[in-house]
């Protein structure tokens, strides 16, 4: 390499005379390359200040293609598949059989009393569910979609949100199972369930945020890849199966966590007051723990900040790194 | 910002630097960088594209010519605006379309139908827009019956065809063709060059990426040569790639072996009586060689215009003695229109003959021609090289 340039540069000095062989514009112009700089005046070089309102308007005009993306992937994946759209239930009643198994060796821990252990776990479960099948699509999001990353020009956000996207579609197909859950255990949803979306407001802007630090930051440090999969399961069986005590109820759940971290853990896991309430709501009656979710929201959109201002930042290198 | 009109490309003294050292991206390669970083090192970067200035106006046809690892594609990427420039700007208004290979945009998993749907929504356009052209897509790339069977079980013509028909349809503003026609068979690629004159008709501003430097002749107007990250020329296409020839040959004479069985001492290109050479004229070429075996063998003889591929080639096979010997050639009547040529020679034992002295396929010299000059082909056809023919029309 070193030799060819030199040689190159030893017959670029032969024509190095600036000619204009005709003097309209548009001629034919021969650049002597010994004039351009080693480096790019200091003033050029390009400092990468993402402007967040300008990037989200972006995003909000091609709104749609998170839609396609995942649309995309969702038939790719179903096509493949000899069940079908029936994959989609498969991954959750798997882990719901795995985790019933592993929790009845489990001395002590009843579920929430006298509701049926198995719906207990399904809904924890569903709710962990779009926020897992998010981070497992998302993390890998810009580093699978290389070539048409560097094709194209659209939002990048566009790849790890079409994976958020489609984890609502697969969780969306999950919940069908629970119905049928409901009917052979004899046992009715409460009324208080009308404040899942709620539970769900509070969980959308901590799975965004998480999605977009990981997906960016995966970029750079390939390695993350392998530990993102081996990480998120404890980070479940922490979520799911020791929820936060709940007042009404803390006799049925003694807690490990209590006193001064409780809200620090609520901040920073926004998943554990999701998943508590969820429970509390659908299937013990109660309404939402406000304090809780308060600080779960602050942490959600925290994370969703954070998350998103990292993506921008990083996304310089996105085309040039994937 | 002033609005540009849509189509309308400008790049003005963009810069691209990579990295120069070996760091993956890996966490454990970041944690070791930043440590080193503390002591005060700063990463090595090479410059990939140097002061790049380049202005396209909608319509046109812009053609970017170099050899392997010049630049031309990060250019191409930073028109797309995929890639950010590490110093000065690059602006493109209007819908950016690069043309598709499987695998990128195509999806393999997708059936052809999903797949022209799928990309007409990324390049920014309703489901109503595309399906108005769906059936021109799917005729052009003559898939037929195959449109709803999963790209992946199409044959690799199919799936080029399929991705050239899609961006080439669906009008972005400003297209972007890097290095993919030489793939299809002969008449689809005439047909692609067809369609792309049709498309630059439309007001559609193409960027075309190619080491086919006689497509690039046909389809562009204007072209910019890159070597080694630098601009060398810019200009109208038949000058810079004229250029870029001549360079190339340049190139292969340094390049050329030294260490061969047979030696050049003098190559000479001369005209009628000594002269200049002139278009149809007779051409007269004397060659001094020396040989280190004698052998029974070939001397080939090529003009071409810089590059190794010749526009035609003359032969002489005789038994060469050991030692010096001077071969001359009296060609009748150059076949050429004016421009500047190279002389090619290789000279070569017959296969198992067990003589290992040859000339390898190389550059002995480079002349002028004066004469009339070639005469353009009409736009979207490709001249694989210029003729001279003296003609006569009558029209009656």
């Amino acid at each position: 390499m070193g030799a060819a340039a030199e040689r190159n540069r030893g017959e670029i000095a032969l024509s190095a005379t600036v000619e204009t062989l005709s003097d309209e514009e548009g001629g034919l112009k021969v650049f002597d390359v010994s004039l351009v700089p080693a480096d790019p005046p200091d003033e050029q070089l390009y400092r990468h200040k993402p402007d967040m309102l300008h990037s989200a308007r972006e995003l909000l005009r091609r709104w749609d293609v998170m839609f396609t993306l995942a649309e995309r992937d969702i038939r790719a994946q179903y096509k493949q598949a000899v069940l079908g759209v029936a994959w989609a239930l498969l991954v959750p009643l798997v882990s719901l059989a795995i985790l019933t198994v592993l929790v009845s060796h489990v001395k002590g821990f009843s579920g929430g009393g006298h509701v049926p252990f198995i719906l207990w776990t399904y809904v924890g479960l569903l709710a962990w569910g779009f926020f897992g099948g998010a981070i497992g699509g998302g993390t890998n999001s810009l580093v699978s979609n290389k070539a048409l990353m560097a094709k194209s020009h659209f939002p990048r956000e566009c790849f790890p949100m079409s994976q958020v996207l489609e984890s609502a579609f697969s969780s969306l197909i999950a919940v069908v199972p629970l119905f049928i859950l409901f009917a052979l255990q004899g046992f009715a949803p409460r009324l208080t369930s009308v404040w899942a979306p709620l539970y769900l407001a509070v969980e959308i802007p901590f799975t965004l945020g998480l999605v977009f630090l990981v997906s960016s930051v995966i970029v750079t440090m390939r390695d993350l890849q392998q530990i993102v999969p081996i990480l998120m399961p404890f980070l479940m069986l922490i979520t799911v199966l020791k929820p936060l005590s709940i007042e009404y109820h803390h006799t049925l759940h003694p807690s490990f966590i209590t006193g001064w971290f409780r809200p620090v853990y609520c901040v920073l896991n926004p998943m554990a007051p999701v998943l508590s309430n969820f429970r509390a709501s659908i299937l013990l009656g109660f309404g939402p723990q406000w304090d809780l979710l308060g600080l779960a929201l602050v942490g959600s959109v925290l994370y969703l900040v954070v998350g998103y201002v990292v993506f921008k930042r990083l996304e310089v290198n996105f085309a040039d790194l994937t | 910002m002033p609005t540009l009109p849509k189509g309308t490309v400008r790049v003005d003294h963009a810069w691209k630097r990579f990295r120069a050292d070996r760091t993956l991206p890996m966490f454990q390669d970041q944690v070791v960088m930043f440590g080193r970083w503390l002591r005060g090192y700063r990463r090595p970067y090479r410059w990939v594209l140097r002061d790049v200035n380049l202005h396209s106006d909608p319509g046109k046809t812009y053609g970017i010519i170099g050899v392997n690892g010049s630049g031309k594609s990060t250019l191409l990427k930073m028109i797309c605006q995929t890639t950010f420039p590490s110093a000065g700007s690059v602006t493109a208004s209007g819908r950016v379309g690069a043309l598709l290979e499987v695998r990128s945009g195509i999806h393999p998993d997708l059936s052809g139908r999903q797949n022209v749907y799928l990309y007409g929504n990324i390049l920014g356009m309703s489901r109503a827009d595309v399906a108005s052209r769906f059936d021109d897509i799917i005729d052009f790339a003559e898939i037929g019956d195959a449109v709803d069977r999963q790209v992946k079980f199409y044959s690799t013509g199919m799936a080029i065809r399929l991705g050239f028909a899609i961006a080439a349809f669906l009008e972005p503003d400003v297209l972007l063709v890097d290095e993919v026609l030489a793939v299809g068979d002969a008449r689809f690629q005439q047909k692609c060059l067809e369609r792309i004159s049709q498309v630059v008709a439309n007001g559609t501003t193409l960027f075309y990426v190619s080491h086919d430097l006689p497509t690039v002749e046909a389809v562009c107007d204007r072209a910019m040569w890159l070597a080694d990250s630098y601009v060398r020329a810019d200009g109208p296409a038949r000058d810079v790639v004229s250029l870029y020839r001549q360079s190339v040959g340049e190139q292969a004479v340094l390049a050329a072996d030294a260490d061969t069985g047979v030696r050049m001492l003098k190559v000479e290109v001369t005209g009628p009586d000594g002269g200049q050479v002139l278009s149809g004229e007779e051409v007269n070429v004397r060659i001094v060689a020396e040989s280190e075996q004698s052998m029974f063998g070939a001397f080939h003889l090529g003009v071409s215009q810089g590059t190794a591929m010749p526009v035609f080639v003359i032969r002489y096979a005789s038994s060469f003695p050991q030692g010096q010997f001077e071969l001359r050639c009296r060609m009748q009547g150059l076949p050429l229109p004016k421009g500047r040529y190279a002389l090619w020679g290789a000279m070569r034992a017959p296969r198992g003959s067990g003589i290992s002295a040859s000339l390898p396929w190389q550059p002995l010299a480079s002349f002028e021609a004066f004469g009339p000059n070639v005469i353009r082909a009409p736009n979207g056809v490709m001249v694989l090289s210029p003729v001279y023919v003296p003609t006569e029309w009558e029209l009656s």
